[in-house]
């Protein structure tokens, strides 16, 4: 590990934006507000992307398993820890008649669980956590051998670091996940104690907005100065109050650092309970002082967070000192989005440390709630196509970095596929 | 009253005994639930009667391990936990809910410390 910054800090005298040679050209949301937009980046963007679905820990043991639902891909996913130990992931569909396999209740919803086979509901067979058939039923019955060679279908994956990314792009993965990442992505977590947080919290939303819209919204802070002028207790100001300190742009990724903002006011409840919207105050596992140079690229004095954003629709960002997170803005419809937060932390010693943990959270979903309270007044305004074009700041590089790239996608996407879509219209 | 009810808190904290009634709720989700189906004036009277204690309630928890908790322990506990969401209205945001939104989180899972 090396002491020198890997990206170069602080703003460019040229500014972010001509930094990263873009202009002030007025933006279009038509990408935010157009049914037939979505359906093309259904299969521009999300198909061939790698989509994170969970970390290894949750299961940790043989038979463990969890579902997971990608709504934008119409994938319903099933990963389970296998009686050799191995991580699998599988279509969450039984090869008989095509019935969803692991639910209870609402077919559309999530599950958790641990099994010795997995059970379909729908004519009893059983497979077992290696997919192959466990118990076929009506075993006189089947022609052949199609019965008992039943096994359910594997879905690719890569585990990186721990997180378990899967590919539902036909005919397999364009790329591996090292190239979906990067290698500076790719590598620079090595060595990053992400074990350590075992403790995980899992929040959801839905909001009747775009997946964008959110992913705008945590793409710059000094709307922080306003969205969150309480807790902050910030004052209406002609002056850039809670500026970022480093926007950085890697490929398809994207990285935004701040400065630690925790004690700025000190309520009375923070001090007591050591939990502040930034985080709980409290003495923190070693491992998680000796982090990689990625948790603090560009080296900056007084860090807060840094803030990873990769390629499409997730972040993972982590706080001084080491605990982390990670968001998912998953897409349901062109205006309708699953917001999914899971916040990864030490476990607690004792009460106090249990206490700041709570209280952190409690304040960081209020301030999360004031972002995401906002999103549907955004695709609201953004529908009623008052203006067609917008401005974007100097601080909201990376939004006119992401809209760019997204209308970029979806243009190649049409293009290749240009042929056979105007052909067939 | 039983044990098992949870209205009984340790000793030293009986007389934070009535508020356990109303403010025992175990889960974030149930904290935050019982926050915004207050009124501020009952939230102003929990936040007062439990925050002298914290000092103290920290200093006697820490001394167990979550494993040997009591019942009343876990009470307490939450109580405190509880305490959390409300000191935030109280003391940030002077109502129940947070300004200008209108849902809350679904709280899909959170370590259950003890
Ligand atoms: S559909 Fe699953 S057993 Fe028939
Ligand atoms: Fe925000």
């Amino acid at each position: 590990m090396s002491d020198q910054p890997i990206f170069k800090s602080g703003r460019p005298d040229e500014g972010w934006t001509a930094m990263y040679g873009l202009t002030d050209e007025l933006v279009s949301y038509e990408d935010m507000i157009s049914p037939e937009f979505f359906e093309l980046e259904r299969e521009a963007i999300f198909r061939p992307a790698w989509h994170y679905v969970g970390r290894v820990d949750r299961v940790p043991k043989p038979g463990m398993y969890f579902t997971k639902e990608i709504e934008v891909l119409k994938a319903s996913i099933l990963v389970a820890r296998d009686d050799a130990q191995d991580v699998r992931v599988y279509h969450n569909v039984c090869p008989h008649r095509g019935n969803k396999l692991m639910w209870e209740a609402d077919a559309s919803k999530e599950v958790s669980g641990r099994c010795k086979t997995f059970h379909c509901k729908f004519h009893g067979i059983q497979y077992d956590t290696g997919g192959k058939v466990a118990l076929l039923t009506e075993k006189e019955a089947w022609l052949g051998n199609q019965g008992k060679e039943l096994a359910l279908a594997e879905v690719p994956f890569e585990v990186w670091n721990g997180f378990i990314f899967v590919n539902l792009n036909p005919g397999g993965p364009k790329e591996s996940l090292r190239e979906f990442l990067g290698e500076k992505y790719y590598s620079g977590f090595d060595g990053y104690p992400f074990e350590t947080c075992s403790e995980r919290y899992f929040f959801r939303a839905n909001a009747k907005a775009n997946w964008k819209t959110m992913i705008d919204g945590f793409s710059e802070t000094y709307h922080a100065a306003t969205t969150h002028a309480l807790p902050f207790a910030t004052q209406p100001s002609e002056n850039l109050l809670m500026g970022a300190e480093h926007f950085g742009i890697e490929g398809r990724q994207r990285m935004m650092i701040y400065q630690d903002w925790g004690e700025i006011i000190n309520f009375d409840y923070e001090g007591l309970t050591r939990g502040f919207g930034t985080g709980p105050r409290i003495e923190f596992p070693k491992e998680l002082k000796n982090l990689p140079l990625i948790s603090n690229p560009t080296q900056i004095d007084n860090w807060g967070s840094v803030s990873h954003k990769i390629w499409p629709q997730m972040f993972l960002q982590h706080y001084n000192p080491g605990w982390y997170l990670t968001y998912m803005m998953w897409p349901l419809a062109y205006n309708e989005m699953r917001f999914e937060v899971e916040i990864f932390m030490p476990e607690p010693r004792n009460f106090s440390d249990a206490l700041a943990q709570k209280a952190s959270l409690f304040m960081f979903l209020d301030a999360a709630l004031q972002d995401f309270s906002l999103l549907e007044a955004t695709q609201m305004g953004l529908e009623t196509r008052a203006f067609n074009q917008y401005p974007l700041t100097d601080q909201e590089i990376l939004v006119r970095a992401f809209h760019k790239e997204v209308y970029q996608v979806v243009e190649d996407y049409k293009r290749e596929r240009g042929a056979e879509i105007i052909g067939r219209s | 009253m039983s044990e098992r009810n949870g209205a009984v808190l340790p000793e030293q904290f009986s007389e934070l005994n009535p508020f356990v009634a109303r403010w025992n709720n175990r889960g974030m989700q149930n904290q935050y639930a019982a926050r915004v189906s207050s009124t501020m004036d009952e939230m102003q009277e929990f936040y007062d009667a439990i925050k002298p204690h914290i000092p103290e309630i920290k200093q006697y928890l820490d001394s167990k391990d979550f494993a040997e908790y009591s019942e009343a322990d876990r009470t307490l506990g939450s109580l405190v936990f509880a305490w959390v969401p409300v000191a935030e209205s109280v003391e940030v945001f002077k109502q129940p809910k947070v300004p200008d939104s209108k849902m809350y989180w679904d709280i899909v899972d959170e370590p259950q410390c003890f």
